[in-house]
């Protein structure tokens, strides 16, 4: 049995990778990151759509003005996560990339299904913090704020290998217990491509948490909400109830709803919903986008 | 606000700063402290700080303390410890501030939302 970890990994911020060190799971080589302009910066499109690069700081995306304004739901995500010290270091790749929380993942004495078993000890052992028990083998959500938020926007992930991956192509769908996501040996993340804005796009975040800052979230959901064409799309990801997905997922409209209605906004409905959604989306503190030009009139 | 009792105080400024310590510390141990094991093998799962939880800076509230220096004349010097005796009761009110918020009782530390969940779902289904 394969406690511990001896493939080569790749090093961003390291604020994952550093843990795994020093207690001894990750065991294999370490492999730097040459920083491209194309991994370090946000480029911006002609149509106002961004391309951040894999480098880039949790703490650049929740705090760069063009990138809050463009896509605010994603930037309210990276300023909720961890504390100001890992935001400063981690980067968007490293959080999409990074592995699984589970106390047993994370133990050198325990195997688990990401260490080469076959069982998932948490399903019969102690879950207090598992929560996808029935749509997959390994119990223990995905730790990224960033996909799922990411989810929400549509965008595309582009590797050394491949591109065009959907935040679903790159975490895989919680079937493979054995892996947080579907990169293999040598593949990294180079950038993330999210679309423009469209012309009346709202989006908001909200984390559940039972410390004020600082801590992984008992749930947390995006809703980005596009008026014009009274699209509705809901991410959800949720470290309290069972069957949920491992990875963040869009949960179905119905089902969006109740629980966009709970934690989110108050019920919909009325002659007026994109007025009345307006107001209430507004309620829990999200903010309209500014797109840079013109987006598509119509979806 | 709290009053205590612990006899003369012979240094104001550090029983002032024990007893603000000792809230905190009793904060986390009322609301967040919990060490999770493995039941088959007994290790440890909750082996960080990113897993057993303390209070952060923000989570501690304003704090007004009184000190009743009487009381303990009968002990030499008249004065008794003060940090084991300000954190102990921080739990008891918190769960006192739930009862008062919520109408339940709860019984077991630390107060987690999903035992607050319970408590409050047992209640509407008796």
């Amino acid at each position: 049995m394969n406690v511990l970890q001896t493939l080569p990994e790749f090093c961003a911020g390291g604020t994952d990778l550093s843990e795994r060190r020093r207690s001894g799971i990750s065991r294999g080589q370490i492999v730097d990151l040459i920083p491209t302009d194309t991994m370090t910066g946000i480029a911006w499109g002609p149509d106002g759509a961004a391309r951040i690069g894999a480098l880039v700081t949790i703490e650049t995306l929740a705090s760069d003005p063009r990138v809050r304004n463009a896509y605010p739901g994603f930037a309210a995500a990276a300023a909720s996560l961890a504390t100001p010290q890992i935001r400063s270091v981690g980067t968007l790749g490293g959080n999409l990339a990074q592995r699984s929380r589970c106390g047993y993942f994370r133990n050198p004495h325990l195997a688990c299904l990401k260490k080469g078993d076959r069982i998932c000890p948490a399903r019969a052992g102690n879950h207090l913090y598992g929560v996808a028990f029935d749509l997959g083998p390994c119990v223990a959500p995905h730790p990224s704020t960033l996909a799922a938020a990411l989810l929400a926007y549509d965008a595309t992930v582009t590797t050394n290998e491949r591109s065009g991956l959907t935040i679903g192509d790159l975490l895989g769908d919680g079937s493979d217990g054995a892996v947080d996501n579907t990169l293999k040996p040598g593949e990294h993340i180079i950038h993330v491509d999210i679309r423009a804005p469209r012309d009346g796009e709202r989006a908001g975040y909200h984390r559940v948490i039972s410390r004020t800052y600082a801590e992984w979230p008992l749930v947390e959901a995006i809703v980005r909400v596009v008026f014009a064409g009274q699209r509705f799309e809901f991410a959800l990801h949720n470290r309290s109830c069972n069957s949920l997905p491992a990875t963040p997922a869009f949960i179905p409209e119905k089902r969006a709803r109740i629980v966009a209605e709970r934690f989110l906004i108050p019920p919909f409905g009325g002659s007026n919903p994109p007025a009345q959604a307006a107001r209430r989306v507004s309620w829990c503190s999200t903010t309209r986008c500014a797109p840079a030009t013109t987006p598509c009139a119509s979806n | 606000l709290r009053l205590l009792s612990v006899g003369r105080l012979a240094a104001p400024q550090l029983a002032r700063s024990q007893a603000e310590g000792s809230i905190v510390q009793g904060i986390g141990y009322a609301l967040y402290e919990g060490r999770q094991i493995d039941q088959a093998s007994g290790q440890v799962l909750t082996t960080g700080l990113e897993d057993y939880r303390i209070p952060g800076i923000a989570d501690t509230p304003d704090m007004d303390i009184h000190f009743d220096e009487s009381g303990f004349e009968h002990v030499p010097g008249g004065a008794v410890g003060l940090g084991e005796v300000a954190t102990v009761p921080v739990a008891a009110a918190i769960a006192n501030a739930v009862h008062n918020a919520t109408g339940s009782r709860i019984y077991e530390i630390p107060m987690r939302p999903d035992r607050l969940l319970a408590m409050l779902s047992m209640r509407i289904a008796s």
